[in-house]
């Protein structure tokens, strides 16, 4: 059975669940980034996908908190799997992979700088791309308008009794099973653990006050202009909303993350315009923008959005270069591990009565040290190529280390319900299931104990098929 | 172009910062109007800048650099001729070894930065 909280459509009063408050660094407003409807946030994501690096895994000496509970290849099967759903471009994830290797790469030294592999899915629009297949499926019922609004345990709190869902009228039901996976999006698997507290006090899985702790996000930002010093053909860093597939990144070696203790980013380029200052993604696309862009691309790109784009196809060759070889360079930097960094209920409650999330968004020293050492390496390994030269932006230029007003994420919200093998500092185990609950599994990017540099739904899908896969085996 | 690619595209192609943009704009204007330099300093040109940024810029970058490191057109030929004759060479190893100042936001090596002096101080002259 799958319970939809919202409808077929997006309904504001539905959507309203979602307000909540933001206590501490400024951040988007909670109700218009997550889409409380069938489909969820696909109905407006971007579709930037690349599989985590094998070292957002592993537990590096300089990251307090990192490492996953398993090894890379424990999701490489089921990235190929996540991959065909999301539509992407088959094969493997090095730049030698992508389908168009004419174009040469920035010929750099291997050991300062590397490439990172980008796909680019249509974007695909879970609510009408797989409606059908979830509506006609023998062995799913579907329930839309079935919001859950309470997790009730049995009274020795070691398992999940029901779930109370509201209906339209206002009525509750029970929902009983076997067994439950809450897929609900970080903030909102939160909540329903924090709120759920008829036998365990603290919530469900909270035994060790670890629901909520360790929100993390990719830091997104304009990190400074590139000047090439040699026309050079660019196809393979550009980036064409709705028609490009694939594209490279530039991404800083693991030994050179090492040495200057960064952590994990993906660099990438594209053609710098004439106009105003450079701005991050959060100032860039406010919430009306991300609601035209749903509008506009409800089905997926139509056929007249992906014709009117390959018109609109731009020329990334050596004369374009030629004419102007600045490039604007976007970071997506992993954010450190932060217990402090977290999800809480606030005192408001909306309209079914459940508490509203309250996100407490902190970065920390390392964020900052990364952001500032990481940019100038690129900008030495740039320069030691003989590829090009980078200007900083202004705080990152500055002396003193210090975040600029408006710090962007990239609309990811992942950890609050970490994966670790040990109860006291994870919520989820290696299998996704909550730490003490014998019946409840969550998915989402609330279990990322670290998010590593790529967007993070491609791990999300792969994770949920993993999971799928190790019910159905168990059951 | 619909309202919904320029909105993309604005996405995917992000500003310069306004600093970028003058020296575009002068990059366009100024390429090719190189005046020579004097025989002793020609040797020593930033090729690469000169041809990225255009002559305006890098002169700027040169008497940036003058500002906060004083130095005589003599004492610049003499460092760089000490640094060895490959001057690429010596650019790339000053990135490699983070040898790398900061002007105006642009990391820019020391040795392009003598370079960049040296053009200064020509330009400053106004003839050889
Ligand atoms: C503007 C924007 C751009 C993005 N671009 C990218 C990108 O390019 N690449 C990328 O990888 N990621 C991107 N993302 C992130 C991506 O959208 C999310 O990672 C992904 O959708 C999260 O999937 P999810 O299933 O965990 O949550 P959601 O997609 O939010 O789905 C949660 C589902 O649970 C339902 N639900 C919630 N509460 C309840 C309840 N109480 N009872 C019953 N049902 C409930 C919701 O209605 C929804 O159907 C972007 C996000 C935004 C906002």
């Amino acid at each position: 059975m799958l319970l939809e909280g919202g409808g077929f459509d997006l309904d504001p009063a539905l959507q309203d669940r979602y307000r909540g408050e933001v206590v501490g660094r400024p951040y988007y407003s909670l109700e218009a980034t997550r889409l409380h409807y069938f489909g969820g946030t696909t109905g407006h994501w971007g579709g930037f996908c690349a599989p985590l690096d094998p070292v957002d895994f592993s537990s590096r000496s300089w990251v307090p908190g990192s490492g996953w509970p398993f090894a890379p290849e424990t999701l490489e099967p089921w990235y190929t799997e996540a991959a065909t759903l999301l539509e992407l471009q088959p094969g493997g994830w090095a730049p030698s992979d992508a389908e168009e290797t004419n174009a040469p790469l920035l010929p750099v030294s291997s050991d300062a700088l590397g490439h990172k592999l980008w796909r680019f899915s249509p974007p695909t629009r879970f609510g009408s791309r797989y409606r059908n297949d979830v509506v006609r499926h023998h062995h799913i019922q579907l329930l839309t308008h079935a919001p859950v609004v309470s997790l009730r345990t049995t009274a020795d709190g070691t398992a999940l009794d029901h779930l109370v869902v509201r209906q339209p009228g206002g009525h509750t039901v029970r929902i009983r099973a076997q067994h439950f996976v809450l897929a609900c999006s970080t903030l909102q698997n939160v909540r329903l653990l924090l709120s759920s507290n008829d036998h365990l006090p603290a919530g469900v899985g909270n035994a060790f006050d670890q629901v909520g702790r360790g929100f993390m996000e990719h830091l997104e930002m304009p990190v400074g202009t590139l000047a090439l010093m040699r026309p050079q053909d660019m196809q393979r860093y550009a980036y064409d909303w709705g028609v490009t597939r694939e594209r490279v990144e530039l991404q800083l070696p693991v030994e050179v993350q090492r040495r200057y203790g960064l952590l994990n980013a993906s660099f990438s380029l594209d053609p710098a315009t004439a106009g105003s200052a450079l701005v991050s993604t959060f100032d860039r696309e406010p919430p009306d923008v991300l609601e035209a862009y749903r509008q506009d691309t409800r089905s997926g790109m139509t056929s007249e959005l992906r014709a009117a784009a390959l018109a609109e196809r731009r020329a990334h060759d050596v004369n374009t270069v030629r004419r102007s070889p600045f490039f604007t360079v976007m970071t997506r930097q992993e954010q450190a591990p932060n217990a402090a960094s977290r999800v809480t209920l606030s005192n408001d409650r909306d309209a079914w009565g459940v508490p509203r999330a309250r996100l407490d968004w902190q970065l920390t020293a390392l964020d900052l040290h990364s952001m500032r050492e990481g940019t100038r390496a690129l900008g030495r390994a740039l320069g030691a190529a003989g590829v090009a030269r980078l200007q900083l932006v202004d705080w990152l230029a500055a002396d003193a280390p210090a975040w600029p007003e408006r710090v962007s994420g990239g609309w990811h919200d992942m950890g609050g319900t970490r994966m670790h093998a040990d109860p006291r500092k994870g919520v989820v185990d290696a299998d996704c299931r909550v730490h003490g609950m014998a019946n409840l599994w969550l998915a989402g990017a609330g279990v990322f104990p670290a998010g590593g540099a790529a967007n993070p739904t491609l791990s999300i899908v792969a994770l949920a098929l993993r999971l799928a896969n190790h019910l159905s085996a168990t059951m | 172009m619909g309202p919904i690619l320029q909105r993309m595209r604005d996405r995917a192609t992000l500003a310069l910062t306004r600093r970028a943009l003058l020296i575009q704009l002068a990059t366009l204007v100024v390429q090719g109007s190189c005046a020579p330099l004097p025989e002793s300093t020609a040797e020593w040109q930033p090729h690469d800048l000169l041809r990225t940024f255009g002559r305006e810029q890098v002169v700027a970058f040169g008497r940036s650099w003058l500002s906060r490191s004083p130095q005589s057109r003599r004492r610049l030929v003499s460092r760089l001729r000490s640094n060895g004759p490959d001057v690429t060479q010596q650019v790339a190893a000053d990135f490699g070894r983070g040898r790398v100042h900061l002007i105006d936001g642009w990391m820019l090596s020391e040795t392009e930065l003598l370079q960049c002096a040296l053009v200064a101080l020509h330009g400053a002259a106004g003839a050889p």
